[in-house]
């Protein structure tokens, strides 16, 4: 079959089954194609043209000019070391593969969501702040340093929104660390160590309601994260699963057309952004380039059949 | 007696210092037991249709049972593969 869709992600992205149930539904031709299953399958692909062959058992796809768009949910950085160094057989699979894959960017008349390129530039938090200045969000005052003596209590505040520049999630033998936005008095994280690598001191954005964007194509799901109705201080991720609520929340056309130019200036087709509603400002928090979003899609949400939608259209 | 309280000192003393060169942020990074996902023993992947079904035909990812239809529900990794 000729594919309209090419879907490359791994076995367990449990949404992205969703995305290629209503696929199916819409009447949209597919080929998913997971990074652990990748060597099950016999590809062969012309580049110049460009088009590909892959075949699985009895099942044969080709992809060729008329793909319409391309559901990319690889990782752009690598962040956990292994445990074992790798031996040459798995080097040499990791390495060839993750450039095949990398490779399918020859199908580059498609729309992707999103392309490695553009994930890659965007995943970087400064960058994807600065774009969001020139637009006009309003974004808390920030600073990233790894200097204990920078002034931060002067020009950020006393207390302040520690944050990563870039995911921490640490791993050592059988336990993981995750680094959350922290909100911490100035002089106690401006320690000996801080030097050691940079880190983001934002305003403290005080009496807030986090919201959630998720942005597909043309459409765009807004939800407003609460514990018990009411908003968040910190990170919401730290409170307990069972006492958030997520509730549709309607964005003013201004924060719509806000973002829409955000995406085409980051050249992005999804985007998963967190908002922070407060003192009457939608506060730009951040934008995730492969941000999840099946927690969001409950009955009648519509979000699966939404971004199907957009890649099938 | 004395040797093992020794080794026990001087491990924490270890510790301590492993914690005292230790940044902010990973001081403050939560810590907790990693455990892999996994989906249910009788659930199988069928490669053509993308989707994992649960004996009865139905999807994994529909099923209200099944919570990790998203690393949010899991164990928070940070967002999609963000980890890897």
């Amino acid at each position: 079959m000729v594919v309209d869709v090419l879907i490359v992600t791994n076995r367990l992205d449990l949404p992205t089954d969703r995305l290629c149930d209503r696929l199916s539904s819409l009447g949209k031709s597919f080929l998913r194609c997971n990074r652990e299953d990748m060597s099950s399958f016999a590809f062969e692909m012309d580049p110049l043209e460009p088009s590909l062959r892959c075949r699985f058992q009895e099942t044969e796809w080709t992809i060729d000019g008329s793909l319409k768009s391309v559901w990319w949910r690889q990782p752009t950085f690598r962040r956990i070391a292994p445990e074992q160094l790798p031996t040459p057989a798995e080097q040499l699979e990791e390495s060839q593969w993750s450039a095949f894959m990398r490779g399918l960017s020859v199908f580059n008349h498609a729309r992707w969501f999103n392309s490695p390129a553009a994930t890659y530039q965007a995943e970087s938090k400064l960058f994807q702040l600065r774009i969001a200045a020139e637009i006009g969000f309003d974004i808390p005052i920030t600073r990233v340093t790894n200097d204990p003596n920078a002034e931060i209590d002067l020009t950020v505040g006393s207390q302040i929104a520690l944050k990563s520049i870039d995911t921490v999630y640490l791993t050592s033998g059988s336990f993981q660390q995750f680094g959350y936005t922290q909100l911490v008095d100035w002089d106690t994280c401006a320690d000996a160590n801080f030097h050691l690598v940079p880190a983001m001191c934002q305003a403290v954005v005080q009496d807030k309601i986090d919201l959630r964007v998720t942005v597909a194509g043309d459409q765009i799901w807004c939800d407003a994260v609460l514990n018990s109705g009411h908003g968040i201080d910190g990170d919401w991720r730290l409170i307990k699963r069972d006492r958030l609520e997520y509730r549709t929340f309607d964005l003013p056309d201004q924060i719509v057309k806000q973002i829409q130019l955000l995406m085409t200036s980051l050249n992005l087709n999804f985007g998963a952004i967190d908002l922070a509603l407060a003192q009457d400002k939608f506060w730009f928090i951040e934008i995730n380039p492969t941000g999840e979003w099946g927690w969001l899609d409950r009955a009648g949400r519509g979000i699966a059949e939404g971004i199907a939608h957009e890649l099938g259209h | 007696m004395r040797l093992y309280f020794n080794k026990t000192i001087a491990t924490l003393r270890l510790l301590d210092r492993g914690r005292l060169h230790m940044h902010v942020l990973q001081k403050l990074a939560l810590r907790t037991p990693r455990n892999a996902t996994t989906l249910r023993q009788d659930s199988e992947y069928d490669t053509v249709r993308g989707v994992w079904l649960l004996p009865e035909g139905s999807l994994v990812a529909d099923d209200p049972d099944e919570e990790r239809t998203s690393k949010k529900n899991d164990v928070e990794t940070g967002e999609d593969l963000k980890g890897q």
